[in-house]
C-alpha cells in the first residue's frame, strides 16, 4: 500500500501530466483506468485503509559494535624529563598514615597517629570545648616516600602550644 | 576569635529548669535532667566565663532562626547544681580553671582537717579527643582556724561553695550539722571559710590555700550585759529563769538561754551577737561577699517578785515576772542592709513553785503567762505542770542548771525567736514571732518573718546573691524550705516550692 505522501506525489504527477497532455489518448487511457478502478472500488478501499491504518515507519536498531578484546596498538610519544631538583615523580597511592610512640602519664608507651594539632581548633560558643584541628598529618605513599598534609589554622581560642 | 565558616556550636539550651523541664525563650519545653541532693544544692549556680569564647558573629538570618528555635548561644556557661549543660560533674566538688593560655582545667581539691597536705588535681577539660592530661600538686595545709571555740555538732563538713568565673579562686566552707530537722530554712551552722587560689599555666600551676574566716570570726562577737537596779538583793536558789530557749543542752533551739537565780529586777539585760557570718560567695568581679547577721535582744524593766516560803527542806510560793523585750535583727550583704527590723514583746507571768531539797526530790511548777506581740495579738498560756527532778544534799544550796550561754548564742543559726520559753510554758510556737534568715541555695539568701497573726511564713521580697541584693516576689507559705536559683548570666532570680535551677 502506498503511503499518503506517495499518493500525494502520484496525484501531483498525474495532474502535471494531464495538464501537459496534447492529445486525448492519454486522457482516454486515464479515463479507462479510472472507470476500472471505480468498478473494482480498489482506490476507495486504499483511501479508507490509508486513514484507518496508516503505516508506521519502523525505527532501526543502533548497530552494536562486536564485543571482544581490542587488538594491540602501537603509539608514540615524546619524553619530557622532569625539571632538575624535583623530589620525585609524584605520590603513589595508597597513602598510609604514619604512627609514633609516646609515653602516657604512667610512663607506658603507646602508638598514636603521627599528627600535630593546633591548640585552638574549633571552639564552642562558651569557649569550653575544642574540636582539635590538625596542623600536620604525616603519611607514607606506596613507594615509601613521606607525604605531609599541612592544614590551615582554623583560628580557635587558644594560641599554639609552646614548644 | 571566631572560626570563619563554622557556625556556633555547643549547648544553646538555657533557662529555668523546673521538675526536669526546661522552658526555652520561645516557650517550648524540653526535658532537662536535674540532680538530686540536699535542697540548698539543687538551685546552686556558678558562672564560667572563658575569655577566649568566640564572638557572636551570626548573620541576621541565623539570629532569627535561633530565636525561632529557642536557641541561645551564650558565651558563658553555668555549673547548675553540679551539672554542666545537663551532664553531672560529681556534684559540687570540681570547678574549672582557665589558665593564662586559655586552657580549661577541671580542678578537684582534697583538703581536710585530717591531712597535713592539700592535694589539688588539674585535668585538661574540653578537648574532644584523646585522654586528657592531668597534673597533681601537693601543698602544705595551713592552720584552718577551726580549733576554737569547740562546738558540739553532729557533723563537720568542708565543701566547695563558690568559684570565680575563671576559676582562679574557689571558696570552701566549713559547716556544722545539727541533726535532721525537717522544715529548716537554714540547714547548718557556718563555721568558717577557706579560699584556694590558682595561678599560672595548668602544667605548672601555683596553688595556695588561705583562711578567709576562722570559726571564731564566722560565729561573730557575742556580748552579754546585765544591769541590775542598785540596792536589790539577789539570792541564789532554786529559781530558774531561762531568758529564752526551748530545750536545755539542745544547741539547735537554745537561744539566749541562761539560768539565773535572783530576786529583784533588771534595769536591762542585753544579749547580742554582731558580725555573725551567715554566708560567703563571690561577686561577678570575683570579690568576696559576706552576708552577716547582727542581733540584739534587750529585756527592759524586768521585775520578778517572789512570794515564797523557803524552808530547810522544802519550799513553796509564787513568782511573778513582768518584762518588755525589744529584739533587733539586721542582715547585711557587704554592709548593705537586706533586712532590718525591731520587734517588741511584753510578758506578764506567774509561776507557782513547790518542792523539796531532799535527795531525789522534785520540783513542781505551775505556770501562767500572758504575751503581747507587736502586731497587737496576745497569747495567754494555759496552766501547765512541770516536774523537775534533781539530786541535792539536804541543806545544801540547790544546783543551778547552766548551759554555755555564750556558745549557744553563737551556734544558733536561725537568728532570733521571740516568745515562748520553757519556764513560762504555754505560748505555743504557732503564736511566737519568728525571724529567720533563709537559704534558698548556696548562693541565694533571703529573710523570713512570722508574727502570730500571720497565716504562714513570710519570705521577704528581697534576696542576696552573687550580683547583690535583688527584688523577688514575696511569698507567704507554710512550706519549708523554699527552693531558689539565681542565673549568673541574666541576673534573674526565682523562688519556688519545687526544686528549680537555672542552666
Amino acid at each position: 500500500m502506498a503511503t499518503l505522501a506517495e499518493q500525494r506525489r502520484a496525484i501531483q504527477e498525474a495532474n502535471t501530466k494531464a495538464r501537459r497532455a496534447s492529445d486525448g489518448a492519454d486522457a482516454r487511457r486515464a479515463s479507462g483506468r479510472d472507470m476500472v478502478e471505480r468498478r473494482t472500488g480498489q482506490q476507495q478501499v486504499d483511501d479508507i485503509n490509508a486513514f484507518l491504518n496508516p503505516p508506521r515507519p519502523r525505527k532501526t536498531l543502533r548497530p552494536v559494535e562486536p564485543r571482544g578484546p581490542l587488538l594491540g596498538q602501537t603509539g608514540t610519544g615524546t619524553y619530557t624529563p622532569p625539571p632538575a631538583g624535583s623530589p620525585g615523580g609524584g605520590i603513589a597511592s595508597p597513602l598510609t598514615e604514619k604512627t609514633k610512640i609516646i609515653q602516657d602519664d604512667e610512663g607506658a608507651s603507646k602508638v598514636v597517629p603521627d599528627r600535630d594539632y593546633y591548640a585552638g581548633g574549633f571552639t564552642s560558643s562558651d569557649g569550653l570545648f575544642v574540636l582539635p584541628a590538625i596542623s600536620v598529618q604525616r603519611l607514607t605513599d606506596a613507594n615509601g616516600a613521606e607525604v605531609q598534609f599541612l592544614f590551615a589554622n582554623p583560628q580557635g581560642t587558644v594560641p599554639p602550644e609552646a614548644p | 576569635m571566631t572560626t570563619p565558616g563554622v557556625p556556633p556550636w555547643g549547648c544553646p539550651w538555657h533557662g529555668l529548669v523546673r521538675d526536669n523541664q526546661l522552658t526555652l525563650p520561645n516557650g517550648e519545653v524540653m526535658t532537662f535532667p536535674m540532680q538530686g541532693g540536699e535542697w540548698y544544692q539543687r538551685g546552686h549556680t556558678r558562672l564560667i566565663r572563658h575569655p577566649g569564647a568566640p564572638a557572636d558573629e551570626r548573620t541576621e538570618a541565623q539570629i532569627e532562626a535561633d530565636i525561632a528555635l529557642g536557641r541561645q548561644w551564650w558565651r558563658e556557661a553555668i555549673i547548675s547544681a553540679g551539672t554542666l549543660h545537663g551532664r553531672p560533674l560529681n556534684y559540687l566538688r570540681p570547678w574549672f580553671y582557665i589558665d593564662p593560655a586559655g586552657r580549661t582545667w577541671r580542678v578537684e581539691c582534697d583538703i581536710s582537717l585530717f591531712s597535713e597536705a592539700v592535694e589539688i588535681t588539674l585535668t585538661r577539660f574540653g578537648v574532644l579527643s584523646g585522654q586528657p592530661v592531668t597534673y597533681r600538686y601537693t601543698i602544705p595545709r595551713p592552720d584552718l582556724g577551726q580549733d576554737e571555740p569547740v562546738v558540739d555538732v553532729l557533723g563537720l563538713e568542708l565543701a566547695l561553695v563558690d568559684s570565680t568565673a575563671d576559676g582562679g579562686k574557689a571558696l570552701m566552707g566549713f559547716s556544722g550539722r545539727l541533726g535532721p530537722t525537717p522544715g529548716q530554712v537554714f540547714p547548718f551552722v557556718p563555721l568558717g571559710w577557706v579560699e584556694v587560689t590558682l595561678a599560672g599555666p595548668g602544667s605548672d600551676c601555683q596553688c595556695a590555700v588561705r583562711v578567709v574566716k576562722t570559726r571564731a570570726q564566722a560565729l561573730g562577737a557575742v556580748a552579754i550585759e546585765d544591769h541590775f537596779e542598785p540596792g536589790q538583793s539577789f539570792t541564789h536558789g532554786p529559781i530558774f529563769d531561762p531568758v529564752y530557749g526551748y530545750e536545755p543542752n539542745d544547741l539547735r533551739s537554745v537561744f539566749l538561754y541562761r539560768t539565773v537565780a535572783f530576786e529583784g529586777s533588771y534595769d536591762f539585760m542585753r544579749r547580742s551577737v554582731a558580725g555573725k557570718v551567715l554566708a560567703m560567695f563571690y561577686s561577678p568581679a570575683g570579690e568576696l561577699r559576706e552576708l552577716t547577721l547582727d542581733l540584739s535582744s534587750v529585756r527592759r524593766s524586768q521585775v520578778v517578785e517572789r512570794n515564797a516560803n523557803f524552808g530547810a527542806a522544802a519550799f513553796d510560793g509564787v513568782l511573778t515576772n513582768t518584762s518588755e523585750t525589744m529584739t533587733t535583727v539586721r542582715i547585711s550583704l557587704d554592709e548593705q542592709p537586706l533586712f532590718s527590723e525591731s520587734y517588741t514583746t511584753t510578758l506578764a507571768a506567774t509561776q507557782a513553785l513547790s518542792g523539796d531539797y531532799l535527795i531525789g526530790g522534785s520540783w513542781t511548777r505551775v505556770n501562767q503567762s500572758n504575751w503581747g506581740f507587736p502586731d497587737g495579738s496576745t497569747s495567754t498560756s494555759g496552766s501547765g505542770t512541770t516536774d523537775w527532778d534533781w539530786i541535792v544534799e539536804p541543806g545544801a544550796t540547790p544546783p543551778v542548771t547552766s548551759v554555755d550561754f555564750e556558745l549557744a548564742l553563737q551556734l544558733e543559726p536561725s537568728g532570733a525567736r521571740i516568745g515562748p520559753e520553757p519556764v513560762y510554758v504555754g505560748v505555743s510556737e504557732s503564736v511566737a514571732i519568728e525571724l529567720q534568715p533563709a537559704m534558698h541555695s548556696l548562693n541565694l539568701y533571703s529573710m523570713t518573718t512570722r508574727l502570730p497573726s500571720d497565716e504562714g511564713t513570710r519570705y521577704l521580697g528581697v534576696a542576696a546573691t552573687n550580683g547583690g541584693i535583688v527584688s523577688v516576689p514575696p511569698l507567704i507559705t507554710q512550706q519549708r524550705p523554699i527552693y531558689g536559683s539565681a542565673c549568673p548570666v541574666t541576673g534573674r532570680v526565682e523562688r519556688d516550692t519545687v526544686p528549680i535551677c537555672f542552666t
